[in-house]
């Protein structure tokens, strides 16, 4: 675009390219300014490869080569427990233990037969990472996506009109916003039983008013901007006005902030899921598996330490997704 | 094409008469404008000085119908064209817009979105106007561009306003609002904030805009210069009302001390060096402290007691249409710029 932009002569004459690539080069700063960008630009890398990794076990846990995430593994003692009196010969074939000197034990160490271990009923701990994930992410992206999608509706069209719509929602969200958000996923899970869909709607039902103070006060400084008269003395169509005008201006600022929320959910989820609030089980979430994991921290620690880590590992990926995005934004709207 | 009609049937494009605006408060009306009077023909270019505060764009956001009602209340009579635009709800004032106004902001920074090419921008307003294609309208738009004295508009049409300069985005801005082709175009203090070089340009592309389109133009400015030299009337505003309304040409003769100071604080050429430029003392009252006597009252050098008490009217005396607010025009004429350092 920026050459686009050169008049006179063409950027092809190498003079033009040599005054042109003098200015363009930044300075060099520090040492430790550099080795901080790079540490930064590398920081965003992994925080989207790691995101990356989890989303798509998670779209496709079903048809990906793990375990069963609730089968306990037959040399387990567990399983011999789980089936005693019963005759051996009755057993189904997955049942039977292939290996009964194979190290099976619940909160059993990394094998290859489990590559991350066992958890203390003998479930696969891989497998219940990855159909972890899916829970996780379902409530930190979709969950969280459509709540937020609906506070920044709201707030654009109620801070656009202003009046009495503005003053309605305003106080309904300001009365909102004065429970914390973790109250409000679990009066809502009280009410409609522990599920995902449960723990999704009150994690959504949380964001709509934070997002709408966030989009709102956007759209507040859009909205005294002339470009918004000049459309107005041309004649285009309100809502026209608010898609592009405001909505599309302000659609960075909301997309850092839904990745702040998308956090929060996720956290707000882990710890649901740790006091057994959220998904039933046998169905495998981040938090319950580290609170499943607490009897064995002294003998096999990582069956806790994890899902924790991959709890921590998101939350910061995404923290820092948002926060790069935030920079690239400042730089943008400097240049405004 | 209608508003050239109506043109050549003579009169003026745009009649003000006693307009006045006023806030909605808690503690009820407060008048920021109040009682305002002037016309402009067409090819005729009118300046609207005051300071900050003064009124300015409220006057003017008031004659296009830009304030909101909920909050705002204008009085009294404009005309566009014979048409009466105050009082006129959205739906009247849309037919208006564009076509017969053009309005041309302060801040191009802020009059232009910027998450849209300055194409996008104009040829959406292009067929906002005229039923024509994609391709036509960037065509037209690259007239239009042309128009304004921007060279290579091809590749400035796929730039973002944040690409260009700011003089180069108020010529932008113009090409927007001359579109319509509109009878009347109003500046709202078009080159605040662009270098003087520039500010040159912008207003030489305005003058000659408003010529070749024989447009009435409405230039709001706190430049008494840009004003003299700009504008063939001149409209002095303080504190909401106009206290002098004079033919450029004659301004160096204006009678009401606040003009007069205003004339005393302009930089000149054969002033010493390195001497204090005059500035008028004080500041103008707020609108809500404005009291029963003449509002220049605690700053005017010439006052007598009676200023203070009698408001004085708005008069054109020498029959030249040279209208003064002031009780003391004879004194003023002779002390006020003399009393400047």
């Amino acid at each position: 675009m920026s050459t686009d932009l050169s008049l006179g002569t063409g950027p092809g004459t190498p003079v033009d390219q040599a005054e042109a690539a003098t200015p363009l080069r930044p300075k060099r700063g520090r040492l430790g300014g550099r080795v901080w960008r790079v540490v930064s630009r590398v920081g965003v890398l992994l925080s989207i490869a790691w995101l990356l990794v989890v989303i798509i076990g998670a779209v496709f846990a079903p048809v990906l080569p793990i375990q069963d995430p609730n089968a306990t593994d037959p040399c387990s003692g567990l399983a011999a427990q789980l089936y005693q009196g019963v005759p051996r010969s009755s057993l189904p074939a997955s049942t039977a233990c292939p290996d009964p000197t194979f190290d099976s034990r619940p909160g059993a160490h990394p094998s290859g037969l489990h590559t991350l271990g066992l958890d203390e009923s003998g479930r696969d701990v891989l497998a219940r990472l990855v159909w972890g994930g899916r829970v996780s992410m379902t409530v930190g992206f979709v969950a969280v996506g459509i709540g937020s999608a609906v506070g920044a509706l709201i707030a654009l069209f109620a801070a656009y009109l202003g009046g009495w719509f503005e003053r309605t929602a305003s106080a309904i969200t300001d009365a909102m916003l004065s429970f914390p958000a973790i109250l409000v996923v679990i009066c809502v899970v009280a009410f409609r039983g522990q599920s995902l869909s449960a723990v999704s709607f009150g994690v959504a039902f949380a964001c709509v008013p934070a997002m709408y103070r966030i989009a709102r006060v956007g759209v507040l400084s859009m909205k005294v901007r002339d470009h918004i008269l000049m459309d107005r003395i041309l004649g285009i169509r309100p809502l026209r006005t608010i898609w592009v005008g405001i909505a599309l201006n302000i659609a960075p600022a909301v997309i850092t902030y839904f990745l702040v929320l998308a956090a929060g959910g996720i956290v707000i989820e882990g710890g649901l899921a740790f006091l057994g609030l959220s998904v039933p089980q046998p169905t495998s979430s981040w938090g319950s598996m580290i609170s499943g994991g607490e009897d064995l921290l002294q003998t096999s620690p990582l069956v806790s330490l994890i899902p924790s880590a991959a709890l921590v590992a998101t939350v910061a990926a995404i923290g820092c997704l948002a926060e790069f995005l935030r920079k690239r934004q400042a730089i943008r709207g400097s240049a405004l | 094409m209608t508003a050239q009609v109506k043109r050549a049937e003579g009169g003026p494009v745009l009649e003000v008469a006693d307009l006045s605006v006023a806030v909605r408060t808690i503690d009820g009306e407060l008048p920021i404008v109040t009682g305002v009077s002037f016309r402009v023909e067409a090819g005729q270019m009118l300046a609207i000085v005051g300071e900050s505060g003064c009124g300015k764009s409220v006057l003017t956001r008031a004659i296009v119908g830009l304030l909101p009602r909920e909050q705002w209340i204008v009085r009294g009579s404009a005309r566009l064209d014979g048409v009466e635009l105050v009082g006129q709800g959205p739906r009247a004032m849309r037919r208006v817009w564009g076509r017969d106004i053009g309005v041309v902001f302060q801040d191009s920074l802020t009059a232009l979105n910027p998450v849209r090419t300055i194409g996008a921008q104009l040829t959406e307003s292009i067929r906002r106007f005229r039923e024509v294609n994609r391709a036509t309208a960037t065509e037209i738009a690259r007239g239009a561009l042309s128009s304004v004295g921007i060279t290579d508009p091809a590749a400035r049409l796929r730039a973002y306003p944040h690409q260009m300069s700011g003089g180069m985005r108020q010529r932008v801005c113009i090409a927007i609002a001359l579109l319509g082709e509109p009878s009347l175009l109003i500046a709202d203090e078009p080159t605040t904030g662009l270098d003087v070089t520039v500010q040159e340009q912008i207003l030489d592309l305005l003058a000659a805009r408003c010529q070749d389109e024989n447009m009435a133009s409405i230039l709001v400015t706190h430049d008494l210069a840009v004003a003299a030299t700009r504008a063939d009337e001149v409209v002095v505003l303080y504190a909401g009302e106009v206290v002098e309304s004079v033919a450029s040409e004659s301004l160096m003769s204006a009678r009401m001390p606040y003009s007069r100071s205003l004339l005393a604080a302009l930089p000149r050429l054969d002033d010493a060096i390195h001497s204090r430029l005059a500035a008028v003392p004080g500041q103008a009252p707020l609108p809500a402290e404005v009291g029963p006597g003449c509002r220049f009252v605690q700053r005017c050098p010439i006052r007598v007691d009676d200023c203070a008490t009698h408001h004085p009217s708005f008069h054109a005396d020498d029959g030249a249409g040279h209208g003064v607010r002031c009780w003391r025009t004879a004194e003023a004429a002779t002390t006020a710029v003399q009393e400047q350092p």
